[in-house]
């Protein structure tokens, strides 16, 4: 479900800042380029990484300008790859190993530090066998209107997003409230102050047993 | 104050606007008169949740047909609750979308435009993109309308609204 097709649940930002005026396409497309989805390798200490990606295809990092920008939107995506190694898998052949280390060894007991070193190790022989999961969503940027659509409303990949945005492009974004919205309508700073120093009415009876 | 402490501050009128939008659909046998779209109409379609808006209490989820005539509903107004999310049906002439809003973050969710005609990608994106940002539209102008009374006229709403709770329990 994204730009493309299907149904739209995006959440949706305000654009703030100033975008490069000259050559605006060619500074913008280096900045998305810098910022790719680096792989994830079996060497690498993260066990996730994140960044930009083609929208129409997830794994073409190699922007253009026709692949990004369309009409008169910036369309993008951001991707999140991790190695998700499952649980049950880890503690199966871990135990495996603890046993094997304990025969080696002549030993009944393996201390903390060796069970850890182990895991890792484990851990790694397992990872050469998995694939990382990949985890894709569109964003969709109205440069004129100063809009972000962005299709994820999960708090964690939206703040990683924000991040790599702002990071990007040296712009902030500003999630979308009943303030932020009030903001666009052309409001005075007294209304808008009045709106911040507004309090709800009782618009009920409080029930007497709850 | 900063803006930061305005946002959080005005956090709850996003509730309140999904009371008041309850209230004049009711109202006004779901007509909206807007500047820029003309008559529109707005319905409450088959999702209300609803809790205090401060302090402990239940939540309610009511589902299926028309929940905003349910007895339930009615009794949950009474009782102080305020809607915190509705799934809503827009129709302008023979245009209609459905949505599902939150009333902390207001954010469209679950958006179903109208049927894209386009065969073209570029087309279907171009029309797709058009109906989306369409629907902000109206529903920032229908915004406005509650600001422009929150600001302005709310005591004599206030009192409309508890009226409308009152002889809610009536039906």
């Amino acid at each position: 479900m994204g730009v493309f097709n299907g149904n739209l649940s995006y959440a949706r930002y305000f654009v703030e800042g100033d975008l490069p005026e000259e050559e605006f396409r060619e500074t913008l497309l280096k900045r998305i380029q810098q910022y790719a989805i680096p792989e994830l390798t079996l060497d690498n200490e993260d066990e996730e990484v994140s960044g930009w990606a083609c929208i129409e295809d997830l794994l073409d990092v190699d922007f253009e300008i026709e692949k990004v920008f369309q009409l008169e939107y910036i369309l993008l995506s951001f991707r999140i790859d991790r190695w998700k190694v499952p649980p049950t898998l880890l503690k199966a052949h871990l135990l495996k190993a603890e046993r094997q280390f304990l025969l080696e060894n002549d030993r009944e007991k393996i201390t903390k530090r060796e069970r850890d070193l182990l895991k890792e190790q484990v851990k790694l022989s397992l990872k050469k066998q998995l694939l990382p999961s990949l985890s894709v969503y569109d964003l969709c940027w109205h440069p004129d209107q100063k809009v972000l659509r962005f299709w994820s409303h999960s708090a964690r990949v939206n703040e990683y997003m924000v991040e790599l945005f702002e990071k990007t492009f040296g712009l902030s974004l500003v999630p979308f409230s009943a303030y932020t919205w009030a903001e666009t309508l052309g409001l005075s700073e007294d209304d808008l102050l009045k709106m911040a120093d507004l309090e709800s009415e009782p618009y009920a009876e409080l029930p007497e047993d709850e | 104050m900063s803006r930061l402490q305005r946002i959080e501050a005005s956090r709850f009128l996003g509730r309140e606007f999904l009371l008041w939008l309850w209230f004049e659909s009711e109202r006004n046998n779901s007509t909206f008169q807007l500047e820029k779209y003309g008559e529109i109409e707005i319905f409450l379609d088959d999702k209300i949740v609803l809790e205090p808006l401060y302090g402990e209490g239940n939540r309610h989820l009511l589902s299926g047909y028309d929940p905003s005539t349910s007895p339930e509903a009615a009794v949950a107004l009474q009782r102080n609750k305020i809607p915190s999310e509705v799934k809503l049906k827009v129709v302008t002439g023979v245009k209609g979308w459905s949505f599902s809003v939150r009333g902390d973050d207001l954010q469209l969710r679950g958006l179903k435009i109208p049927d894209v005609l386009s065969q073209e990608d570029d087309d279907r994106l171009s029309e797709r993109l058009y109906l989306l940002e369409e629907i902000e539209d109206i529903m920032t102008e229908v915004f406005s309308l509650f600001l422009q009374t929150r600001l302005n006229q709310w005591s004599e709403t206030t009192h409309a609204i508890q009226q409308w709770i009152h002889d809610k329990s009536d039906e």
